[in-house]
């Protein structure tokens, strides 16, 4: 009955991420072709938003304490925050970064991040669907690959940057949302036309 | 304006279920179409049993369902304002389309998220790794931009 409830919460989330993102169109993918090219960064300074949106809220629900008591999944003992701090045992800031860049030009390469590929599927484009196919395709080849060795599924618990440095998270957040706030004034000054 | 929405309904998101993620989406899919071809994969590799059951078959599913919901919504809103429209890519295009994709799924894996959850999810929930993940996806994005401008000048010489 949790997990149904969880389910349907979860599709009404995705339909409302899918009408916002298919209304504003705003996908990274063009927001970052948009300011590289056109010196046009508006699409750009809504993600920035977004991310700042997002980490003030994100750190107001976790630590008001309304995420340990209202969250479904942690009441069928699920952290859904430990889910993202958790990673590879062997994965390094280099691979990552590196990760990053691959996926970065591939996103442009195919004309669109993975929300983006998914909200084009929602209005018709065909290429989306072979994005999401070689998307697919990459991924089963490399879990096949990984699933023949032999690699375990193991995940090593990881921490915020508050935990990491020990410090009040009010603090990092507010430092976090001053660079945001940075970085949306500077974009505004000398990345338009 | 969509940038403190999509802020807003990702908190009540985390709130009540988990942020939105779509990596899962392709796991799921891919999953999926190994069920129906080889049944048998999945009892054979413990890596793929363990994606399959437990925690992380609940966290994978959920985060697919978000996916097909981004799509149903898409088509909800694209339907009733007169936007969807089949649009079929060129030969070009659909190879781009394809690569692109595979070259996403490779920094996917190494990233350990897409751009969503790493700069949407991860990044506000303060993630270190993160950091390191968004500045590779905006210097990916910066090499892939003057590739794509350094092909169309090459068309256009031709």
């Amino acid at each position: 009955m949790v997990i149904l409830t969880i389910s349907i919460i979860a599709l009404v989330t995705g339909i409302i991420f899918g009408v916002i993102f298919q209304r504003s169109q705003l996908d990274m993918s063009l927001a970052f072709n948009e300011a590289f090219t056109f010196k046009s960064p508006k699409r750009l300074m809504g993600i920035i938003v977004a991310v700042l949106t997002a980490t003030i809220l994100f750190s107001f629900v976790i630590y008001a304490g309304a995420v340990r008591n209202l969250n479904l999944l942690i009441g069928i003992g699920i952290d859904p925050i430990m889910v993202y701090t958790a990673h590879a045992p062997s994965l390094t800031p280099v691979i990552i970064f590196v990760g990053g860049i691959i996926f970065g030009f591939g996103m442009l390469l195919a004309g669109g991040g993975l929300a983006g590929t998914l909200f084009r599927i929602g209005e018709g484009y065909l290429a989306s669907i072979l994005t999401f196919l070689g998307i697919g395709a990459g991924v089963g080849l490399m879990l096949l690959l990984a699933a023949i060795q032999g690699a375990p599924m193991e995940r090593l618990p990881g921490e915020t940057i508050p935990e990491m440095l020990a410090i009040d998270p009010i603090l990092i957040v507010l430092v976090f949302s001053a660079l945001y706030l940075a970085l949306i004034f500077l974009i505004k000054k000398f990345g338009t036309r | 304006m969509a940038g403190i929405l999509i802020g807003v309904v990702n908190t009540v998101s985390l709130t009540i279920v988990k942020p939105y993620s779509l990596s899962s989406t392709v796991v799921c899919f891919f999953l999926l179409i190994l069920f129906l071809v080889y049944p048998g994969s999945i009892e054979t590799y413990p890596l793929l049993y363990s994606m399959t059951h437990g925690t992380s078959f609940t966290i994978l599913l959920i985060a697919a369902i978000m996916g097909v919901g981004t799509i149903i919504g898409s088509f909800i809103a694209a339907k009733t304002t007169g936007n969807f429209v089949m649009r079929r890519p060129v030969r070009d295009q659909a190879i781009r389309s394809f690569v692109g994709g595979m070259l996403m799924s490779l920094g996917l894996f190494l990233a350990e998220a897409c751009n969503i959850g790493n700069i949407l999810t991860k990044l506000p929930l303060l993630v270190p790794f993160s950091i390191f993940a968004t500045c590779g996806i905006a210097v990916g994005a910066y090499i892939g931009v003057r590739f794509m401008l350094w092909l169309s000048r090459r068309r256009v010489m031709r």
